[in-house]
């Protein structure tokens, strides 16, 4: 099958001028968009129009190093609305990104340790508004 | 890095041993702020809160163990419990926090595995990210070897805090000085001084600026043969 891409080396996550792509294994930038049901008696089936677009990032920590923690820990400790850039190549090389600018914050983040596993985390990013796509 | 490489600490009590998995948690709430003028979703943060959970073992119910002393700090204020990152090493990530209680105590027990406990430290209004510059055993009066916190303005105070686990023969006005210099050698100015009778976490507030490089003076043993801490700093 033509035109499909893997993720490494082809997917890019910035917060605060900083690329943490390297630190994670997995990155879920996701769109959500409401249905708000206009259906009425004269009806004869469901009938919804869109609301609007709401953004969010799910991150996996591949790897947690305290460099990893501080840009993570700094926000949600002081929860500050921050730039956030997502990219995303596609098998010819263009790439389409994702911009948010002063308007990123994480909403949560764990770190976890159990006996037969490593330290893991998996950070989860507001993105408020829409994106500038480029 | 391997998970048993998390620890947590709770008040004078190392939980290691009853404890296969910590957790640290930070919850952001958020509002939303959204308008007739929005294109998308809008929402503003509001601050924090963390907590701390452990999933562990019940191994018994005397003083000192999971079991009891869960139960002691169940919905108690006052508990001032940290959660080390990366335990081997000196210095380590420690999330500390203070004044908070235990909010859940669940006893598993199915058919075929141990029984297990968990707790989880919440409630507190200040938890605080630092590291930790000190564990171990001094006999002797004089310093623990100089940590470097990492290059930066510290220039708004933060947190010490320290965790005695032990205490040979009897302590009374023990004094454990936490120093500050720029360079680590010399300069070294008192930053906080914890006066110690007894076993227990102590936390002490750090005001104005402090240097990156820190360290630990056990400057009085008050009558104690030695003591046993782990000291932590969280500096803003």
């Amino acid at each position: 099958m033509s035109g499909v891409v893997k993720a490494p080396g082809n997917v890019t996550v910035t917060f605060d001028a900083t690329d943490i792509t390297q630190y994670l294994d997995q990155a879920e930038l996701q769109a959500a968009v409401a249905e708000l049901e206009t259906t009425a008696l004269n009806s004869v089936a469901q009938e919804y129009i869109p609301g609007l677009p709401n953004w969010q990032g799910n991150l996996k920590v591949a790897k947690w190093d305290s460099v990893i923690d501080g840009i993570i820990a700094a926000n949600v400790l002081t929860p500050a609305k921050k730039n956030c850039i997502w990219t995303f190549k596609d098998a010819t090389a263009v790439t389409v990104t994702y911009t948010w600018t002063n308007n990123a914050f994480f909403t949560g983040y764990n770190i976890s340790g159990a006996i037969g596993t490593k330290i893991e985390s998996s950070p989860s990013l507001r993105l408020s508004g829409n994106p500038t796509r480029a | 890095m391997k998970g048993t490489e998390m620890g947590v600490l709770v008040d004078e009590f190392v939980f290691d041993g009853a404890t296969s998995k910590v957790e640290i948690t930070f919850d952001v709430p958020e509002q939303e702020a959204t308008n007739l003028a929005s294109s998308g979703q809008e929402f503003e943060p509001f601050p924090s809160k963390m907590q701390i959970a452990q999933t562990g073992y019940f191994e018994g119910i005397a003083d000192g163990s999971l079991e009891k002393e869960l139960n002691r700090r169940l919905a108690k204020t006052g508990v001032i419990v940290t959660a080390l990152v990366g335990k081997s090493a000196t210095p380590c990530i420690a999330y500390s926090i203070l004044n908070c209680a235990n909010m859940t105590m669940k006893f598993g027990a199915p058919m075929d595995n141990l029984v297990t406990l968990d707790g989880a430290w919440g409630v507190a209004t200040n938890p605080r990210r630092g590291k930790r510059i000190y564990s171990g055993t001094l006999s002797a009066i004089g310093t623990t070897p100089s940590v470097d916190y990492g290059a930066g303005a510290y220039a708004n105070g933060g947190w010490a805090i320290l965790h005695v686990t032990g205490i040979a023969g009897a302590a009374s006005g023990a004094q454990i000085v936490v120093e500050s210099s720029a360079n680590g050698t010399t300069g070294w100015t008192a930053e906080a001084t914890f006066t110690v009778s007894a076993k227990g976490a102590y936390a002490l507030a750090l005001v104005g600026s402090v240097d990156r490089y820190l360290r630990v003076n056990l400057t009085n043993k008050g009558g104690a043969t030695s003591l046993t801490f782990q000291a932590i700093v969280s500096l803003t």
